[in-house]
């Protein structure tokens, strides 16, 4: 996002406001009242995104600041440092550890808007309560603050996330180097540590992501079976690292990304032909030019949601503005926009009157556009005719392998990790 | 020269020679410049190449120190992490440091080296100003970390085991068992609990925090149960406290376990991460480097290797080139050279040659072609011109051969008439002396006064005769070249006496007065053919008188001496007579002419004196010249050299002269017994009467047998008388008198018997064949018995 060259209004304006801003923290007493409520946002940039920071600053009347992250460095401060963001956006895995470490506070259903129109997926596992949930830390699973302050599926009417983005991970593939799979059939994470794509392979820096990545690769060529995957035993972790790091010391891994962009250079680049990704890289890289395929892996996707979180530390009038915030998310044009991006929202159809049919039909129905699609940058990103891989929304939230999940021994894991990234 | 017109011979033929050899010359040249400049070239490249090699290596040697830079700061935050006395945070710090200044050198190098890295060694920069940042935070999340786990939880559990102490020496003073073994129990969990901590916090178990956190609950709740059950007072607010601490701990202990989450998510994933990644980066610029220097050195290597093929290939072919540069420019120089040389050398033997080589060239051999071409041209017309010359010279031979043949057939012709002329002369002879000797005979007779006049006049009209049969005789001996002089010694004096004598005779009855006009004091004696210069007055005299009616007849003799003592004696011989037009001067010194046709009827005479007398002139050295006047006279004068006769010749001159005066004609011969050899009767009569009428014995044979059958008989007879001469005729039958002679000395030995020769054959030809025959003398005919008794007495005489 810093990177994106502002316009010059945009800056001036930006420009006035952080003085502003500045003035009111020296002159708070007097001025206070007169003052637009700011909420500071912390979080990766799938949804710290420019667009949605003016349209809702546009919408709301309030000022947002908003300060995107790597995924490790986002937990730390947040865990360390609640005092310095209002809200925390990152996903479902996160929120054991912010929950543990006391960095957020539970959010009131009462004052959700949308929170009755928010589908099944995030309440009850799946979106048609037929399909398998997945294992890990499925959304449901850690939603509701018990009684007991631990987090738990019993509604208590306080939660502690806003459940809203949300979607499932796989790996991308540049179809230049590795011949295009069928989704579902052929597409497998064992692909991951197919000897053929040596040298080739890019894996997210983040072990409750990347090490399910792995973790699902080195199940699918069967060289661990798990118990349960989405919590390995320090047994399976260490028969899991000694074949992850016989491959990483073998160059099997090129890189290991710590954010979208760099993921989507990895693939231009051609440091990676194959590695973990999310969508956003899988556009960027093909808006790039390297066709970049979106696996649906016929073992399931690596599902994950996105949390929004009230700072422990955040109140009064800020909390205001953050459930203002939070709420203005669910109204509609958020959900379209980050549709336009591939991500799915919790409330879709309170959007879908904000997308056109062709665009509904691809994006949610899984149906081939009739029309090339354009990105929420205003270029096109899906040609005419091209179909969903993996499908409709509930196809694909049928698919889910694993949730991304901090295991019980994850920090044996971040041990590990260390010595698989160092190897 | 090769045929095919290719565009590069038409060009080369276009060239000189020297155009050729300089355009090879050029080549060369330009050859040796594109070796030198490749090589400059080579070295130039080769110089920047080690010049980017050596900054290449700078900067991989400093890449690979900021790789090690990059190692060791891992290495040294992994120790610190790990909590490692030895490492401590300020040497992260000054490892960091060096890191960045050794990534800044690097970076300066590499715009040196013109930027090539710039994006990676930017984005190495970029992670590792990040890093400063995890480094800082790493020393905080430790720190905060080391807080909860080294002194917080520590420092409660240390309190609770005092305050567990206390609480078990003051229940041991009650007495509780219950309390006692439930607060024992606790105490056991609280122990193992903190145990497990340790535990956990090195070997991050899950099943060990589960385990810790169960102690800590049930120990909790044990304690709680405890401080129900006591009933001391103080024991209960002990137990109070010791719950507080453990809840405290509980809450420590999350919050320790957030801490090292916290801590080991910077230090295992985020710094790891940046550290792999930044690892990763080094490793590819360092990878980079080592490849692009190593590729460079190959390039280098390569590149000297290539230069050196290249220039081997380059001289190799360079010298190959100039070779058959060489070659060819030799094959076009001197293959046309040695052709256009064996041209000339075989155009200068005169071989014929079909074509000249190289005529159509454009250059020095087509000049030397154009040259041999005009020579060729040259010698064919030199060797046409031979021909002709050749025909021309047959044509000549042949002329001259048929010449030759013509002047042999003229010879033989003349030869033919002046044998004729001699027969003629010889057969005209015979009968004239015949007839003199009679006269002479019939004069010796008693004769009356009108007999004597007529034999007078008999004698006169012979002897006329025999002068006319004398110049016909001379004529053609002069026609032949065949009139020799006998110069013998005479007296000036005499022979004009003899003249003057004749001339009077020839005056006899004309008016006219003869006149000698001698120079006074000249010399007398000569020699000279003086008979011949004798005929020659008298010739002139004679005709002069002929032609002159009256007047005078003038000789008139001069004398002039040169320097070198030759006398040169000048007659002239004047007439008053009818002269001579000028037109007629030339025509009569030519035989047979005379002045005019009439004058032959009017004066009668051959008209062969004067070519005759012209002739003689011409042998004795003079030319006869004529002056003349017609009706007033004519001049005949001439000179020739005459030389002093020596003074034995003057005095042997008056001798003869003493002899022919006192001998007469009878018996000279007195005593003689002579051979006369004669086949013609009259004159074998003559001889015989004149010869005896001298005294002489006269035999008389017919022919030359005759005289030898005579001679042998005589011989043989041993006669006392034997022959003292033989006058032997010529042309006899049955032997001639040649032969005879050599029979005479041959066959019958008699060298010393004279014999002399009568012949009308008075040529000197025939004088010579005499005497080679043997013969001692020779007389010619009419026969003249004062020449025989003279020639015989000389011949005695020598003989005795």
């Amino acid at each position: 996002m810093a990177d994106k060259p502002m316009k010059r209004r945009e800056f001036l304006s930006q420009g006035i406001k952080a003085v502003t801003i500045g003035a009111a923290a020296i002159n708070a007493p007097y001025v206070i009242a007169n003052l637009k409520p700011t909420v500071r946002v912390m979080g990766t940039i799938v949804t710290l995104q420019e667009e949605i920071r003016q349209k809702a600053m546009a919408d709301l009347g309030i000022n947002l600041v908003f300060e995107a992250r790597g995924e490790g460095e986002l937990i730390q401060k947040a865990t360390t440092s609640p005092s310095e963001f209002d809200l925390y956006e990152q996903w479902t895995d996160s929120i054991k550890t912010l929950w543990q470490a006391n960095a957020i506070q539970p959010i009131k259903t009462e004052k959700l808007t949308y929170w009755n129109e928010i589908n099944q997926l995030s309440k009850k596992g799946s979106l048609s309560g037929e399909s398998p949930v997945g294992v890990g830390d499925a959304p449901y699973k850690i939603l509701n603050v018990q009684t007991d302050g631990t987090l738990g599926t019993n509604f208590t009417g306080n939660i502690s996330f806003l459940p809203y983005v949300h979607n499932v991970d796989s790996f991308g593939y540049n179809t230049d180097v590795i011949p295009k799979g069928k989704p579902y059939e052929t597409e497998s994470w064992g692909w991951l540590l197919d000897p053929a794509h040596h040298g080739k392979v890019g894996i997210v820096n983040a072990p409750t992501i990347g090490l399910f990545d792995l973790a699902l690769a080195a199940q699918a060529r069967g060289f661990v079976k798990f118990t349960d995957i989405s919590n390995m035993t320090i047994e399976e972790l260490d028969k899991l690292f000694e074949v992850l790091l016989k491959y990483k010391r073998d160059k099997h891994f090129s890189g290991f990304w710590n954010t979208v962009p760099q993921s989507a250079e990895f693939m231009t680049s051609g440091r990676t032909a194959i590695g973990s990704m999310f969508s956003p890289g899988v556009s960027m890289a093909n808006g790039q030019g390297t066709p970049v395929t979106y696996a649906a892996p016929k073992e399931g996707y690596r599902a994950w949601h996105g949390v929004m979180c009230i700072s422990r530390a955040c109140k009064g009038k800020t909390k205001d503005a953050a459930y203002e915030y939070m709420n203005w998310w669910l109204s509609g044009w958020a959900g379209a926009f980050i549709a336009r991006q591939g991500y799915y929202i919790s409330n879709p159809e309170r959007s879908r009157s904000l997308l056109s049919s062709n665009e509904w039909d691809y994006w949610y129905g899984g149906k081939p556009t009739k029309t090339p699609l354009k990105g929420t940058d205003g270029k096109i990103s899906v040609p005419a005719g091209d179909v969903r891989r993996g499908g409709s929304y509930e196809n694909r939230f049928s698919h889910v392998a694993v949730w991304n999940t901090v295991m019980e021994n994850y920090e044996y894991s971040l041990d590990r990790w260390y010595e698989f990234l160092l190897a | 020269m090769s045929n095919s017109p290719s565009y590069q011979s038409n060009f080369l033929n276009s060239l000189s020679i020297s155009q050729r050899i300089i355009l090879g010359f050029i080549l060369l040249i330009l050859m040796s410049f594109i070796i030198t400049a490749f090589n400059v070239t080579a070295m130039r490249d080769f110089k920047q190449k080690f010049s980017s090699f050596r900054q290449v290596s700078n900067s991989t040697s400093l890449m690979l120190k900021v790789d090690k830079d990059i190692a060791d700061l891992q290495r040294t935050i992994l120790a610190y992490s790990n909590t490692e006395k030895s490492a401590t945070f300020s040497q992260i710090l000054a490892l960091y440091q060096k890191l960045t200044s050794d990534i800044e050198k690097l970076i300066e190098a590499d715009s040196k080296q013109g930027s090539t890295h710039q994006k990676e060694l930017s984005k190495i920069q970029n992670s590792v100003i990040d890093f400063k940042e995890k480094i800082d935070d790493l020393q905080k999340t430790r720190s905060y970390r080391e807080i909860l786990i080294g002194e917080t939880l520590e420092q409660r559990f240390a309190k609770i085991t005092n305050d567990m102490t206390a609480i078990f020496s003051s229940l041991e003073q009650s007495d509780n068992p219950i309390i006692l073994s439930k607060i024992w129990q606790a105490q056991l969990l609280i122990s193992s609990a903190e145990t497990l901590q340790n535990r956990y916090f090195s070997k991050h178990e899950f099943q060990v925090k589960k385990k810790f956190l169960e102690n800590i609950s049930e120990a909790s709740k044990i304690i709680e149960q405890s401080i129900v059950k006591s009933n001391q007072q103080k024991a209960s607010k002990m137990l109070v406290e010791i719950l507080t601490t453990l809840s405290s701990i509980e809450v420590t202990f999350n919050q320790a376990v957030q801490a090292d989450r916290n801590f080991l998510f910077l230090v295992n994933v985020v710094i790891a991460g940046e550290s792999s990644e930044l690892s990763h980066n080094s490793d590819q610029l360092k990878q980079r480097y080592l490849k692009e220097q190593q590729k460079l050195f190959t390039d280098t290597k390569n590149y000297i290797d290539e230069s050196e093929r290249i220039s081997i290939s380059v001289s190799i072919i360079g010298a190959t080139l100039a070779i058959l540069l060489a070659f060819i420019l030799g094959r076009r120089i001197s293959k046309p050279l040695i052709s256009i040389t064996d041209t000339f050398s075989h155009l200068s033997k005169g071989d014929e040659i079909a074509e000249i080589p190289g005529v159509n060239r454009r250059d020095e051999i087509g000049q030397l072609a154009q040259a041999a071409n005009v020579f060729k041209e040259t010698n064919s017309r030199t060797k046409e011109l031979l021909v002709q010359t050749e025909l021309v010279t047959e044509e000549l031979k042949e002329r001259e051969y048929a010449l030759t043949l013509a002047a042999e057939k003229a010879e033989e012709a003349s030869k033919a008439k002046s044998q004729f002329l001699a027969n003629m002369s010889h057969e005209l002879r015979t009968p004239m002396n015949a007839i003199l000797g009679m006269l002479a005979l019939l004069k010796r007779t008693p004769l009356n006064r009108p007999q004597k006049d007529y034999t007078q006049k008999t004698e006169g009209a012979a002897r006329s005769l025999l002068a006319l049969l004398n110049d016909i005789l001379d004529i053609s001996k002069a026609e032949a070249g065949k009139i020799e002089l006998d110069p013998v010694p005479f007296k000036l004096k005499h022979l004009l006496r003899n003249l003057e004598v004749i001339l009077s005779t020839e005056i006899s009855t004309k008016p006219i007065s003869l006149a000698f006009d001698v120079q006074d004091g000249m010399p007398q004696y000569f020699v000279g053919d003086e008979m011949r210069l004798q005929q020659i007055l008298i010739n002139l005299g004679g005709n002069a008188i002929k032609f002159t009616e009256k007047g005078s007849i003038t000789v008139k003799v001069n004398s002039s001496v040169d320097q070198e003592n030759n006398h040169s004696l000048t007659f002239r011989v004047f007439d008053t007579g009818i002269g001579i037009s000028e037109e007629n001067q030339k025509k009569i010194f030519e035989g047979f002419t005379q002045a005019e046709a009439s004058t032959t009827r009017r004066f009668g005479g051959t008209g062969l004196g004067l070519a005759i007398s012209q002739t003689l002139v011409d042998l004795m050295g003079g030319q006869l010249e004529l002056k003349s006047q017609l009706g007033k006279g004519s001049c005949f004068y001439f000179s020739i050299k005459l030389r002093l006769a020596s003074h034995q010749q003057i005095e042997k001159l008056h001798l003869d002269r003493i002899e022919n005066t006192e001998i007469e004609y009878e018996n000279r011969l007195e005593g003689k017994k002579i051979l006369v050899v004669e086949d013609n009767l009259v004159n074998q009569h003559v001889a015989r009467e004149l010869l005896e009428q001298e005294g002489a014995d006269v035999v008389v044979v017919n022919d030359g047998q005759e005289a030898l059958d005579k001679l042998k008989q005589a011989k043989e007879s041993n006669n006392s008388d034997f022959f003292d001469a033989v006058l032997m005729d010529l042309q006899m039958p049955v032997m001639d008198g040649l032969t005879a002679s050599r029979a005479i000395r041959e066959s019958l030995n008699l060298k010393e018997l004279i014999i002399v020769a009568m012949t009308a054959n008075a040529m000197q030809k025939d004088k010579r064949e005499c005497l080679e025959a043997g013969m001692n003398d020779h007389l010619g005919k009419p026969f003249d018995i004062h020449q025989v008794v003279k020639v015989l007495d000389q011949l005695w005489g020598k003989a005795n």
